[in-house]
């Protein structure tokens, strides 16, 4: 009897939120979305990737998958960056959180403005990138450029670069 | 559970957290390393909004006194859990910290990533006194890991479908793999991985086979006959990943330990005293 009651019990306490997180519009951490590659994933013709390349024509290469921590801290940071950067120096969420969440849940709207990167956060941005590739070289770098790169497979599983385009140079 | 058992299960545990923490210490991932990250990102996730309202993140991550700290307390309790795994004093501190250094590598990442949840919940059942109560909590994180690769199989089966879309494997494969075969193209693995996008079937049905795996971790909800077996599945699932993903996910196998029956903790303490000459040495403590 009290295996079962604990049985349910556990059901209860880890499928609640997992109902909860998508009928909702809060997600909790523990019960995080596990949809890693839910989504169908097709073959594209080109794939992109940013290079970073710092002096004497040397690049970040992530060569084993234990990088995937540094790898992580430089390309997301960058990504949302340049996403910025696109969208009018505006954090995308910015956009999303005042003008929609905002506007369905009123009580939370004085909150909101703490949840996303404003333009003083973005200023900081291309120093503390250079610091902290800095740390990870070893050495103080003086310039780094930033090359988004299309890439295309070829039907025998080599790769090439059909495409190169700088989108940041950080002096 | 007893006392030995409850300790042989913290100093694993710990261990296992510690040697990932090393990691991410090299790796410049964690706070006093991260210097001073300027973007931040905390989604719709209710409690990177409570960490973020507190304005925890500016002792932790935007001033380097308080991320040197953190770090120096973080890796203190936990080997000070490893030595003393009874002493709550020292395991409840670890534990709040290892979840506030989640919530803050994620959110200076700017990306939730979900290796960490394990890491995150799985001391928490060590926090109560009584070791019969401890155990029934212990046994949550074992439904908490079969939830997460159940909930994981279901989605992929109710979201997109992507279980049922057989070039699931080769589109993953590519998207993760492209930078790495891009910049490193003379090495032994990406001569396997030209041989494996040649051979696309097995990349596909690898990944049904992943899938598959991650469904069957149902069954631990049902009953405990399979955790032998179980037991196994979450490790294939990374190791596979790991290589043909790009990503490594394996501190969310801290939560696999749960699989272990308590005669398997016996022997990982018999095995743990033998390694360290802990019978040569006091013959007394031999239980």
């Amino acid at each position: 009897m009290r295996k079962a009651s604990s049985f349910f019990a556990s059901c209860a306490f880890f499928l609640l939120p997992a109902w909860g997180q998508i009928s909702f519009v809060w997600r909790l951490p523990l019960f995080f979305l596990w949809n890693l590659y839910a989504e169908r994933q097709p073959s594209r013709e080109q794939y992109l990737t940013y290079e970073i390349i710092y002096p004497k024509r040397r690049f970040v290469n992530f060569r084993h998958s234990w990088n995937g921590f540094q790898e992580v801290m430089l390309t997301e940071p960058l990504q949302q960056y340049l996403s910025a950067r696109a969208n009018g120096g505006k954090d995308p969420w910015q956009d999303y959180l005042e003008n929609y969440w905002a506007l369905k849940h009123p009580g939370f709207r004085s909150l909101v403005h703490h949840l996303y990167n404003g333009p003083a956060d973005y200023a900081q941005f291309p120093a503390w990138f250079s610091r902290y590739l800095s740390s990870i070289v070893g050495s103080p770098l003086s310039r780094i450029q930033i090359l988004a790169k299309t890439l295309k497979f070829e039907p025998d599983g080599r790769i090439s670069a059909v495409h190169a385009d700088t989108v940041l140079v950080i002096p | 559970m007893d006392n030995s058992q409850r300790k042989t299960l913290v100093r694993t545990l710990s261990g296992y957290i510690l040697l990932f923490l090393i990691l991410r210490f090299a790796q410049h991932a964690t706070p006093s390393r991260l210097l001073e990250p300027p973007l931040h990102q905390e989604g719709l996730d209710i409690t990177y909004w409570i960490f973020q309202l507190l304005n925890i993140p500016a002792a932790l991550l935007e001033n380097r006194v308080g991320a040197i700290v953190f770090d120096g307390l973080l890796f203190s309790s936990g080997i000070l859990c490893c030595i003393f795994p009874l002493k709550r004093r020292f395991l409840i501190p670890f534990s709040i910290g290892l979840f506030a250094y989640a919530l803050a590598f994620n959110r200076a990442a700017t990306h939730h990533t979900h290796a960490l949840a394990g890491v995150m919940i799985v001391l928490l059942p060590f926090w109560v006194a009584g070791n019969q109560k401890c155990y029934l909590l212990w046994q949550g994180v074992r439904y908490y890991c079969c939830y997460v690769y159940g909930m994981s199989f279901l989605w992929k089966i109710r979201s997109s479908g992507s279980f049922y879309f057989w070039q699931q494997g080769t589109g993953t494969f590519k998207i993760n793999l492209a930078d790495y075969l891009y910049h490193n193209p003379s090495t032994l693995a990406a001569e396997l991985y030209r041989l494996l996008l040649r051979h696309d079937w097995l990349l596909n049905g690898g990944a049904s086979l992943i899938f598959i795996l991650e469904g069957l971790m149902i069954l631990g909800f049902f009953t405990k006959r399979w955790d032998k077996i179980l037991f196994w599945f979450p490790i294939t699932i990374h190791l596979a990943t790991y290589f043909f993903s790009d990503v490594m996910f394996f501190e969310l196998l801290v939560l696999d330990f749960a699989f272990l029956s308590l005669k398997q903790i016996d022997q990982i303490r018999s095995f743990g005293r033998k390694a360290l000459f802990i019978d040569y040495w006091n013959p007394s403590n031999n239980r």
